[in-house]
């Protein structure tokens, strides 16, 4: 993750975008926890809110591989498959953890 | 003679007999003869035929109806013809059947027969009502039609593919328009922003081809979409209230900078009968001017171009807005005029080669103008120029603008327009004069300062003065130069320029008070001279003394406002909240955030005044984007634009953010483009106009 370019494709600092990051960390990790809930409980309505919002905040962010797999979620969660969304979770998680290591 | 007359009374009784006995015969072979005529017509008709008596007993059925029931004569003369219709619709046309007999009424339906799955028969029963002394019998035919029907079902299953395949392919098309339209928009976003980065001469110079390139190929994509959409009838209009005339000044601004260096005067002619507000589809209309607009300066080396807006004709509830587009281009042959409209087709194959373009552009024109009720046409003389005509009808409003008053510090105020062209001379004139200002017109710069002398010196002297920069005779700076001491009082100057606006700088030097660009926007000058001579009290300083007074543009008044404009961002995702904080502070702009809806609505019902603008997020918890809209509107917040955020811009959901009130909408993720130009379109322009 070119942390210096994703800033500046937003017109922003790199400190700044590194605060948006630990940011969305923070939120898009009780998002995915919602997700794991929602999988469990088989509420597809919670899947499909919790995987919008982190779909939308890491557009935004331009993090597209994350953004990409909560879209896949999304779309899953809203055609009620959600035996069908386990590999993109496990994605979106892998996703999650590398960015929250500074790996990705 | 008894016995005589007897004899002769006996052979005539026989002759008598004999007569009436060969009439008989000849009747009884008349009848068979008829018989035989009715048996080999019915034996050999391709129908099959029946009679029913009053009893509901079958009389007669020829070999055909046998043949296609399957079943010998005399199971046809003992079962009635419905018993043979498949068993699901069996009881349902014994029924109909039943009701026809008992009203006497003819009888013609489309019938099912035979109960083998999968081999289902068709045959047509058709009878009628015979009225005799007997009563009322039936006669019949039935007509096998399994072909026929096959081959309907097999229509309608075609029909129902082709629909299907049309329907996916309009689906399609719009889910890629919004897959295609996103990444072009990163591109072209991302690369403006490259653009601010500090690239050198050479990186700034293929950064700029790649730009265009970009914008080239999304309006590329946009026109291919929307032939696609007036292809597959998907193409909807909205009526919704706009100003005509904003809008056609908007687009001149567009156009104006593909005009570039070219010696060309952009000309904006509005009349005054074309009412402030119209109600119809902005975007469509407007698409339709920037398209025609758009290929003038392609096609034009100098001269003018001309932009006329007028109104055709009124009835009490519409209008015709006749927009027409002159240029002193290359025009088009007689024989072409045509063929523009014409969908693939450019005057000529070199054009497309020389000059771009998809060649859809004029043929989605002409559509729209015809699906707004109008028509698109040209007229051109080859090398004098084309004009272009795009009538469309237009609903009149309810809703009424606030006139736009003059301010009153213009009226009776002397003013002096110098400009070498004599259409836009005119169009000022006629604006000036509306805001009852005493007008005084020269063509070209020489004269001006000897008037202004003169008219000082009869005690009349001018209040202001727009003067054109690219006047040939004597340029405006030239002018302004002119003027320097020759007048006690100097009146106010206004610079008016087709250029851009780096001239702002020149011009303050020289001595000028303010700058219009052209064409000149009638309510930004009607402002800007009201606010140069509202402050009057204080007359003009002679230039040359320290007391400078600020420049007024468009851009300073531009960069003043940013720093006082305030944003309301309701959103509950707080990266979201953050990076659009972030990026709307660097721009200069205030914003306060609202977590949710009702936040939202709360906010801004205790400090209306405080806010410019709203950014609502659509999806929100507690109150979504669509309901704090509605409700703002409800409380009476009507003025305060609010434009959505969006992840999906099908048009669905567009449709549903302005049904709750919101003014326009940006797609996530957000670009900052986009955002900007929300800002731009809904707070800078508007306050400046």
């Amino acid at each position: 993750m070119n942390i210096k370019e994703l800033a500046a494709n937003l017109g922003l600092e790199e400190e700044e975008y590194r605060e948006l990051i630990d940011l969305f960390i923070l939120s898009g990790g009780g998002d995915v926890q919602k997700i794991v809930d929602g999988v469990a409980a088989g509420d597809a309505d919670q899947i499909m809110r919790a995987a919008h919002t982190i779909k939308g905040a890491a557009g935004n962010l331009g993090l597209v591989d994350v953004s990409a797999a909560a879209k896949i979620i999304e779309a899953r969660a809203m055609h009620n498959q959600l035996g069908e969304l386990s590999e993109a979770l496990r994605m979106l998680q892998g996703l999650m953890q590398q960015i929250s290591d500074g790996t990705a | 003679m008894t016995e005589k007359s007897t004899i002769l009374e006996l052979v005539k009784r026989v002759k008598a007999l004999e007569t009436e006995q060969e009439k008989t015969r000849r009747a009884q072979i008349a009848l068979k003869e008829s018989e035989e005529r009715f048996r080999l017509i019915s034996e050999t008709i391709h129908f099959g035929v029946f009679e029913i008596d009053d009893t509901g007993s079958c009389l007669y059925t020829n070999t055909r109806y046998q043949e296609i029931f399957g079943i010998s004569l005399v199971q046809s003369l003992t079962m009635p013809w419905h018993a043979l219709v498949a068993a699901e619709d069996r009881e349902a046309i014994a029924a109909r059947w039943q009701a026809a007999v008992k009203e006497l009424k003819s009888f013609s339906e489309d019938c099912r027969i035979g109960d083998t799955p999968g081999q289902c028969r068709w045959v047509h029963v058709h009878a009628s009502p015979v009225f005799s002394d007997a009563g009322a019998r039936y006669t019949g035919t039935l007509e096998e039609i399994t072909g026929r029907k096959h081959n309907e079902e097999e229509l309608k299953k075609a029909k129902e593919a082709a629909e299907t395949g049309s329907r996916a392919k309009s689906q399609f098309l719009a889910n890629m328009s919004h897959e295609i339209r996103t990444p072009m928009n990163g591109i072209i976003g991302f690369t403006d922003m490259l653009l601010e980065t500090g690239l050198d001469e050479t990186q700034a110079d293929y950064t700029q081809t790649i730009k265009r390139s970009g914008e080239a190929l999304l309006l590329l994509i946009n026109d291919i979409l929307d032939f696609s959409k007036i292809e597959a009838g998907e193409m909807e209009f909205e009526a919704i209230d706009f100003d005509p005339e904003l809008l056609v000044y908007d687009v001149c601004e567009l156009v104006r900078p593909k005009i570039g260096t070219k010696p060309i005067e952009l000309v904006c002619n509005i009349d005054d009968d074309v009412p402030p507000l119209v109600k119809g589809d902005p975007l469509r209309y407007r698409q339709v001017i920037t398209n025609l607009l758009g290929n003038a300066p392609k096609f034009t080396e100098q001269g003018e171009i001309c932009v006329h807006l007028s109104v055709d004709a009124q009835t009490e509830h519409g209008l015709h807005l006749h927009t027409t587009i002159s240029d002193t281009g290359i025009g088009i042959p007689q024989d072409k005029l045509g063929a523009v409209f014409e969908a693939f087709q450019q005057a000529d194959n070199s054009t497309s080669r020389k000059y771009g373009g998809t060649g859809l552009g004029l043929s989605i024109c002409k559509t729209l103008a015809n699906m707004m009720g109008g028509d698109t046409w040209a007229e051109s003389q080859v090398g004098q120029g084309s004009v272009f005509h795009f009538t469309a009808c237009l609903q009149k409003t309810e809703a009424q603008l606030p006139a736009r008053v003059a301010p009153a510090s213009l009226s009776g105020k002397r003013v002096l327009v110098a400009d070498d062209h004599g259409g836009t001379r005119k169009i000022l004139e006629r604006m000036l004069a509306a805001a009852q200002m005493q007008v005084v017109s020269l063509e070209g710069g020489r004269r001006v300062a000897p008037t202004l002398i003169q008219a000082q010196a009869q005690g009349a002297p001018i209040d202001i003065c727009l003067i054109d920069l690219g006047m040939p005779d004597m340029n405006g700076y030239q002018v302004a130069e002119s003027l320097r001491g020759a007048l006690e009082q100097p009146p106010y100057m206004i610079a008016l320029s087709s250029a851009l606006e780096r001239d702002a700088a020149k011009c303050e030097a020289a001595g000028f008070d303010g700058f219009q660009a052209k064409p000149v926007r009638r309510p930004r000058l009607v402002q800007m001279m009201g606010r140069l001579l509202g402050e009057g009290a204080k007359a003009k300083q002679a230039p040359g003394e320290d007391l400078r007074r600020k420049m007024h543009t468009q851009y300073t008044v531009r960069e003043a406002l940013k720093h006082s404009v305030s944003i309301l961002l309701a959103e509950d995702n707080p990266v979201n909240q953050k990076l659009a904080t972030l990026m709307l502070g660097k721009a200069g702009y205030q914003v306060e955030v609202a977590v949710n809806g009702r936040e939202a609505v709360e906010k801004y019902s205790a400090a209306p005044e405080k806010y410019d603008l709203i950014f609502m997020d659509v999806q929100m918890p507690e109150m979504d984007g669509q309901e704090a809209s509605r409700k703002l509107r409800e409380l009476g917040h009507a003025q305060v634009p609010i434009v959505a955020m969006t992840a999906n811009a099908m048009k669905g959901d567009r449709e549903m953010c302005l049904a709750a009130g919101m003014d326009d909408y940006v797609t996530k993720p957000i670009k900052r483009e986009q955002v900007f130009e929300m800002i731009a379109k809904y707070v800078l322009n508007r306050s400046a106009a």
